[in-house]
């Protein structure tokens, strides 16, 4: 009939069994994903057998070797436990698994100890001859990955164990046993150097490293030699378990160093400062061959500490049935469970896990199952007689902590990671050999706890007397602090330096890592700002905050720049055509009713009458008062354009001044073109309707042509006459002429009459030489635009008459009693005067209706 | 330069300005003023050459309307060289001033008759304010009244109306013309006697 263990207690239980007799704990874990498949496995459960060997050619070389070998010492080790059941007693009351698992812990921990820790904490080391099949099967199973071997396991443990091995209650473990003082200079040396040959002897050759007198050689603990490579690759490719399966070569080597210097040493520490479990010890003691307990080289010891050291004494000393707690006692009958996989997996890293593998699953660590004890192969067996903190510390619920020892770290590393490391890292290569004095070197920068260097070497194990036992460094191994680490381990952790001095912002919350070679320790690879949280842009709106005034504002500046680029419209011109049409009309009416009228020479319009006492009057009234024969200037300052006007207003005076006085003419032009138009005025009295005869130039008049400077001119003019013109227009001497004769100054002259055009010019004549004309009249004889501006100076009396165009002309030709030119021309002027009258008329009502027109339509556009 | 400049000026003009008032200052005033004479004969002949120069460079350019200034130097040399050779008193000169400038300048008189007239009927509908109305009535009370009939003379507007617009209205605005001219006379001459005006050159 097969059955189950239950894997919580360890109650065998029928194969059907869904939940343990004993424990009630569920046999068979739950399949499928309803049933918790995903769930993490708890502390105590098995784990679920998995089928691994279609992984096998995934494996490396140096693993599948491994695991080879494991195979074929598997059916060895089966064959030779199948002879001992047979001659086993009946089995003692297995260990709990919890326990198994210190006990194993502490077996393999035992093997690397040093010896110098041995020597401190006093303990002897024990032989695990007889522990070695079960450790190997141990190592078996969990490279295997069944944890069916279990079953096999337990019993061959319990039939290494004999009932005389029982340990006595309440023995003290062998730690705590007093110790003699060794040298610690040449423990730590020895214990190196036969690590180091332990590793590399074989597995069956255990007996001849035990056989050995000599102790090893100081060797360094990492050598860059072949021969040292060798070792450590024998470390790697066989496991721990076989490697010590024999007699451990570090065991044996310091089992002879230590024995002859080994002696009892009681101590019994205050019984105050001894804890409870402790303290009731040494009353309590009564095993014959085991010495008394020395544990009192430690009075003090934290409870965390002793739990973690007491592991394999407690393990390698049973206590009393009648202290165990309920719920170990369960355990009572149960075969020790040399390991408990799951915690070892749960809480060794997935490196680790291979790195047992290879070695062959006797790591070393603190979760992994313990080796039997020497204690029991010696014939001692601990007796539990109550559960301590450290055990209590140790149920299946408690987690056990992650970090692995540092033998575990060291042993994680296969030889050739740690030649490479020797080759390149400084730290190995610079590290002085462990051997000697240098170990002191090597863990003298290692801080030791207190307890750990009061301890003395006091406590003697029990299993000390047996000479042929060599001490095991497994077992100071357990009193090793879980933050002590070797030199070279420390040797790898990274420089204080080179670590930020600080904690980066965000980053104060302290990160332990979980795996790896940093596995363990904190803050190593601190967080990169990267990694750390920024701070979060601060949020602007994206709304425009614009008020109505800036709205207005830029509408406004809209339509500006719309403005700018608007169009405009260009003004048209219609009227352009009708506005030339018009002029033209203009010109031809005018031109043909005034041509029409002088070509004609009609005299129907008649003259206008004569006014007495105005400035014609005044003009003629000026001329009969001229002496006959006197000097007469006649200055001529009119315009080529004008001189149509002025000869027919100036023709009918002059001829009668002529005519009537015979003066004696002077002729002075203001113009450039004065002399040519007052020849031509000459030339025509002599052809007009009034001719006048006998005028010849030198003769009766002289010319002195054109008067330049202006007002300038005409004041010097004034001033001195032969100066300011002393040449005639001819370049003869105009003052020696006979016109001139008798006249030196401007005075002289008995009349002086203006000719002009030009309101400017007349000023200036009125203005310049009347001051000093004396008493010669002025008279001014003008057209008709310039004559309203000579009124003020005819009124004024400054001028003696004036003869204003043709109207006044046709006055003077009335007093001359004979029609000329004004006469002639009066009828053109008179009907060309109404007709631009009337036009004009005409033309600014059509104006003024059309414009208005215009304006209102353009309003009306608007 | 400047100031030698400013300073002939201002001296020339307080002396002949002195001169109006004191008798013994009438020899120097007197060759001042001749100097003014032939300095403005110089002028015009300056002009002449001036003249000659902007049309020479319209010709050499070939610019629009060279064919005009080729005609211009064509009569000015003719007529200087005709004047030089013949005199200003020969009857071909005399000929040259009544055959031609008297009747070109007569004509541009007569279009400027037909342009007014054209600008007074159009002034209403430009401008029809009182004031161009104003304008109007008085041209066309002036024309009307400087005209006659065939029968005879419009009394009213003969005998009334146009004395009254001569001797009231245009002889009051004539004085008050010539009354700012003459101020306008005075200012510019104290200007330039205190040297603020500078219209011989110097800034």
């Amino acid at each position: 009939m097969s059955t189950i263990k239950c894997p919580v207690c360890g109650e065998v239980n029928p194969a059907n069994a869904e939940f343990c007799q004993n424990c009630m704990s569920r046999l068979e874990p739950l399949t499928g994903p309803l049933k918790g498949e995903d769930a993490p496995i708890q502390p105590g459960q098995l784990p679920t057998k998995k089928v691994t060997a279609e992984l096998e050619p995934i494996l490396p070389q140096w693993l599948r070797d491994a695991r080879e070998k494991a195979r074929q010492s598997a059916s060895e080790d089966a064959a030779d436990s199948s002879l001992s059941s047979q001659n086993a007693a009946p089995p003692a009351p297995a260990a709990p698994d919890l326990l198994a698992g210190l006990a194993s812990q502490g077996g393999e921990e035992e093997a690397d100890v040093p010896d110098w820790l041995v020597s401190l904490t006093g303990s002897v080391p024990s032989k695990k001859k007889k522990n070695e099949p079960d450790e190997s099967q141990q190592v078996k199973w969990v490279e295997l990955g069944g944890h069916e071997d279990s079953e096999d396991v337990a019993p061959s443990i319990a039939a290494t164990q004999t009932p005389s091995e029982i340990p006595v209650e309440n023995t003290p473990p062998s730690w705590m046993a007093p110790q003699e003082p060794v040298p610690e200079k040449d423990e730590l040396a020895d214990w190196l150097s036969r690590a180091g040959r332990s590793s590399a002897s074989p597995p069956g050759g255990g007996g001849e490293s035990v056989q050995s007198p000599e102790p090893a050689a100081p060797t360094p603990f990492f050598a860059s030699s072949p021969e040292d490579a060798d070792w450590l690759k024998n470390l790697e490719s066989q496991p721990f378990g076989s490697a010590s399966g024999g007699e451990s070569p570090s065991a044996s080597g310091l089992s002879e160093d230590r024995n002859p210097q080994r002696g009892p040493a009681p101590a019994s520490p205050p019984a105050g400062d001894l804890p409870d479990w402790l303290s009731k010890l040494p009353a309590q003691q009564a095993a014959p061959d085991s010495p008394p307990p020395s544990s009192g080289a430690e009075p003090r010891v934290p409870s965390q500490v002793d739990r973690f050291q007491g592991g394999p004494p407690a393990q390698s000393e049973p206590a009393a049935p009648a202290e165990i707690p309920d719920w170990l006692k369960a355990f009572g009958q149960a075969p020790v469970t040399p390991a408990t996989p799951e915690s070892s997996s749960a809480e060794v890293p997935d490196w680790l896990k291979a790195a047992s593998a290879q070695s062959g699953g006797g790591l070393p660590q603190k979760g992994s199952p313990p080796a039997p004890s020497p204690a029991q192969d010696s014939g001692q067996t601990p007796v539990v007689s109550e559960t301590p903190d450290w055990l209590a510390g140790l149920k299946p619920a408690e987690p056990q902590s992650p970090t692995p020892p540092p033998e575990t770290i060291a042993s994680a590393f296969t030889s050739q990671e740690v030649s490479q490391a020797s080759a390149s890292t400084p730290a190995f290569t610079e590290a002085p050999p462990a051997t000697g004095d240098n170990a002191d070197a090597i863990f003298g920068s290692l801080q030791v706890p207190d307890w750990l260097t009061v301890a003395g070497p006091k406590s003697t194990d029990q299993s000390s007397s047996d000479s042929n036992v060599p001490p095991q460094p497994a077992e100071t191994g357990e009193t090793i602090a879980p933050a002590e680490l070797p030199s070279w381990v420390k040797a790898m952790r990274p420089v204080e330096s080179a670590l930020p001095a600080s904690p980066a912002p965000g980053t104060e919350s302290s990160m332990e890592e979980a795996g790896g070679p940093l596995a363990g320790l904190q803050d190593v690879l601190p967080a990169g700002p990267s990694f750390l949280p920024t701070s979060k842009p601060k949020a602007y709106s994206i709304k425009l905050n614009a008020t109505n005034e800036h709205q207005t504002q830029a509408k406004l500046l809209e339509q500006i720049l719309a403005a700018e680029t608007a169009p405009i419209p260009m003004r048209a011109t219609p009227a352009m055509m009708s506005q030339r049409v018009l002029r033209w009309a203009l010109g031809v009416l005018m031109f043909l009713m005034v041509g029409g009228v002088l070509l004609a020479g009609t005299q129907i319009f008649a003259l206008p009458a004569r006014v007495p006492d105005d400035q014609t009057e005044m003009a003629i009234s000026a001329m009969e008062k001229i002496p006959a024969g006197a000097p007469v200037l006649a200055v001529f300052d009119y315009e080529p354009s004008l001189s149509g006007e002025m000869q027919t207003v100036a023709a009918p005076y002059l001829s009668r001044l002529l005519l009537l006085k015979h003066p004696r003419l002077t002729i002075l032009s203001s113009s450039p073109t004065g002399p040519a138009l007052a020849e031509q005025l000459m030339t025509s009295l002599q052809s007009g309707s009034l001719p006048v005869q006998g005028y010849q130039p030198g003769r009766q008049y002289v010319d002195l042509g054109y008067l330049p400077g202006g007002l300038a001119g005409v004041y010097e003019f004034a001033q001195d006459p032969a100066m300011a013109m002393p040449l005639a227009a001819d370049g003869s001497q105009a003052w020696q002429t006979a016109p001139l004769q008798g006249v030196t100054h401007f005075s002289d002259f008995a009349s002086i009459i203006l000719l002009t055009d030009s309101p400017e010019s007349g000023r200036v004549w009125i203005e310049q030489a009347g001051p000093l004309r004396g008493n010669a009249s002025l008279v001014i004889v003008s057209s008709s635009q310039a004559g309203p501006m000579f009124m003020p100076y005819v009124a004024s009396g400054q001028v003696n008459g004036l003869i204003n165009g043709l109207n006044d002309a046709s006055k003077v030709e009335q007093a001359n009693g004979q029609a000329g030119l004004a006469r002639r021309y009066w009828d053109a002027y008179s009907l060309g005067s109404l007709l631009a009258a009337v036009m004009i008329i005409l033309g600014g009502l059509w104006s003024l209706v059309s414009g208005l027109q215009a304006r209102r339509a353009e309003r009306e556009k608007s | 330069m400047r100031y030698v400049a400013v300073a002939i000026a201002i001296g020339a003009g307080v002396i002949v300005l002195i001169g109006y008032f004191v008798p013994a200052l009438d020899g120097v005033q007197g060759v001042l003023l001749s100097w003014a004479i032939i300095l403005a004969g110089v002028a015009a002949l300056v002009g002449v050459f001036n003249l000659i120069s902007v049309h020479g460079d319209k010709v050499r350019r070939r610019e629009k309307g060279s064919i005009y200034s080729v005609i211009l130097l064509l009569s000015l040399f003719a007529s200087f060289i005709f004047g030089l050779a013949l005199g200003p008193d020969n009857p071909d000169m005399r000929l040259l001033v009544n055959a031609v400038i008297v009747p070109v300048e007569a004509t541009l008189m007569a279009l400027l008759a037909v342009t007014l007239l054209y600008a007074g009927i159009r002034l209403l509908r430009r401008r029809a304010d009182l004031m161009s109305i104003i304008f109007l009535l008085t041209a066309v009370l002036m024309l009307v009244a400087s005209a006659t009939l065939p029968f005879g003379e419009i009394s009213p507007l003969n005998q009334i109306v146009r004395p009254w617009i001569q001797q009231v209205l245009a002889l009051g605005g004539a004085r008050g013309i010539l009354i700012g001219v003459a101020l306008g006379t005075l200012t510019t001459g104290l200007r330039v006697l205190f040297g603020a005006d500078r219209p011989y050159g110097g800034n």
